[in-house]
């Protein structure tokens, strides 16, 4: 089965993808950061064998994983691929995830809440995304009661999720607003609407990717739908921003923009040695190079899809062998030229 | 100036060291003041739920004595303290909500849009209000005709108070009552 960033139809090139998330804990239980090992066990054991049922949810067929049989490598590289974050990545005591084939739907048990659920898709769809994650919380609100208060809504570990206990993710690639200087003036005035911004990789300064994800401050006192609402008008508004940047550009310095997607182009095709920092920013600049029409490519180029696969431990699960900085930076080259669309020049 | 240690990066951060009363300055940039884990430095790597604990507790912690009695209140379930709340930014049960709510309410709004959640509720729980005034053993005592009846001034009273998930709550009683009562 596809992974869910690689069925894009379309080049998903300003609006990357979206992705909903959900904190929900079981009224019966103390939060995992109080449970003993033997009760997180338990809870986890109970919580796994839930698989099959999420498939009929769902329609996907789910994997069950235990997290501690995961050697580190594998645990980074599903952090690089967003399935799980940080603190899981590090968390030693029993930690399980449950994960849709296509990657979509990750559901991460016992880590800092009981149930930390979330879906991804490309493109700007929260709606759908969050019809789709509230079909598991409803599935999971039947299994045990929720901790959950009348004037509270959802109880979680950390009171920045309490409430409906639910952050929405938009991620976009953002090339000429990142290198603009009115980027910053943008990205503090969208925080007066409650939307937080940081970088794809890296922080906002150093930032190679040009990626920039948009999600929601506050989750008390905020429906769902508020949350969607603000955050579908704020991506939008950036959209335009970042083409009217294009435009303006491509007037006024065009030379200079075919030969920076030119050269991109070149180095990822001819490249030995790529680090990860460099073909980020080869990326990007292809990626946007094909949308404003500099090269043509009859296939539809997921720059997204590559930035995900090309990062270290995802290259070495997928070579299925630990590599050094050199081996990874040849094996990362050699990655992106096979896959490389064939483009010709305007 | 470069930082001392990396020599790559420029100095930002000077550190001075007072050895034997013998005064030495040194100068290191912010990477490596953050990896050597110096003063304010070290904090970068501080999770962001560190410093939402600071906000939380921020009233409390003006008056010290009332902030050493407030640090050993525990949460009767989990037994977390107040004080561990503080420092651990995250609460311990669903209950800790209950015992550390109050003293965090004013701080919450601030950190929150509100204090009151205004989204979904999830689906096996009935709004208390509802739970509470149907007890079932009068469900059972009266005629189906007398429980609309029962039922449609709860609404009223429901939609009055716009407590609109009882109100939905009673609707829906009502009309599979009447759907039953039509069907026998």
């Amino acid at each position: 089965m596809l992974k869910w960033y690689e069925q894009t139809a379309d080049s998903q090139d300003i609006l990357v993808a979206s992705r909903i998330r959900l904190s929900r804990n079981f009224r019966e239980y103390p939060f995992p950061c109080r449970q003993s090992e033997e009760q997180q066990k338990q809870l986890l054991e109970q919580l796994l064998g839930n698989g099959p049922k999420l498939e009929e949810v769902t329609g996907i067929p789910f994997e069950e994983c235990d997290l501690s049989e995961f050697g580190n490598t594998h645990k980074k590289a599903l952090e690089e691929r967003n399935l799980i974050h940080k603190a899981a990545m590090k968390k030693e005591s029993p930690t399980g995830i449950l994960v849709s084939a296509d990657e979509s739907y990750s559901i991460l048990l016992e880590c800092d809440d009981h149930i930390r659920m979330q879906v991804s898709g490309c493109g700007l769809k929260l709606e759908e995304l969050w019809e789709k994650i509230d079909k598991v919380d409803d599935y999971f609100s039947l299994q045990k009661e929720y901790a959950f208060d009348d004037t509270l809504g959802y109880l979680t570990t950390f009171p920045n999720n309490v409430g409906t206990g639910m952050k929405a993710y938009v991620i976009m690639h953002l090339p000429f607003l990142c290198s603009s200087e009115k980027v910053r003036s943008l990205f503090l005035e969208m925080g007066r609407y409650g939307v937080n911004v940081r970088g794809g990789f890296g922080n906002l300064d150093d930032n190679p990717g040009n990626l920039i994800i948009l999600y929601n401050q506050k989750t008390l006192g905020v429906s769902e739908e508020e949350i969607i609402q603000i955050l579908n008008k704020v991506a939008i508004h950036i959209r335009h921003q970042e083409e009217r940047a294009r435009r303006y550009r491509v007037e006024h310095y065009r030379l200079q923009m075919q030969d920076q997607v030119y050269k991109s182009y070149g180095i990822l095709k001819c490249a030995v040695l790529l680090t990860l920092e460099e073909a980020l920013e080869h990326l990007s600049n292809l990626q946007w190079g094909l949308s404003c029409g500099f090269l043509r490519s009859e296939k539809s180029f997921n720059g997204y899809q590559l930035m995900l696969e090309i990062q270290s431990a995802n290259l070495q699960v997928i070579h299925d062998r630990p590599m050094e900085d050199q081996i990874l930076c040849k094996a990362r080259a050699e990655y992106i030229q096979k896959r490389l669309p064939q483009v010709t020049t305007q | 100036m470069l930082c001392e240690r990396c020599r790559k990066r420029e100095a930002n951060v000077i550190v001075t060291e007072i050895v034997d009363g013998v005064k030495t300055q040194h100068g290191y940039c912010m990477k490596c003041a953050s990896e050597m884990k110096l003063g304010s430095f070290a904090e970068f790597e501080l999770p962001l739920g560190k410093l939402l604990s600071g906000i939380l507790g921020l009233a409390a912690e003006e008056d010290d004595a009332e902030q050493d009695e407030l640090s050993a209140l525990a949460c009767p379930s989990c037994g977390m303290t107040y004080g561990e709340f503080l420092r651990e930014s995250h609460f311990g049960c669903a209950d800790c909500y209950a015992v550390f709510g109050p003293l965090i309410e004013k701080n919450m709004k601030k950190l929150q849009a509100s204090s009151t959640h205004n989204g979904k509720h999830p689906k096996n729980k009935m709004p208390r209000s509802a739970v509470l005034e149907e007890p079932e053993e009068i469900k059972k005592e009266i005629s189906p005709k007398e429980q609309i009846e029962l039922f449609q001034s709860h609404l009223k009273e429901a939609l009055e108070e716009e407590n609109y998930e009882a109100a939905a709550f009673y609707r829906d009683q009502i009309r599979e009552l009447r759907r039953q009562e039509s069907a026998e």
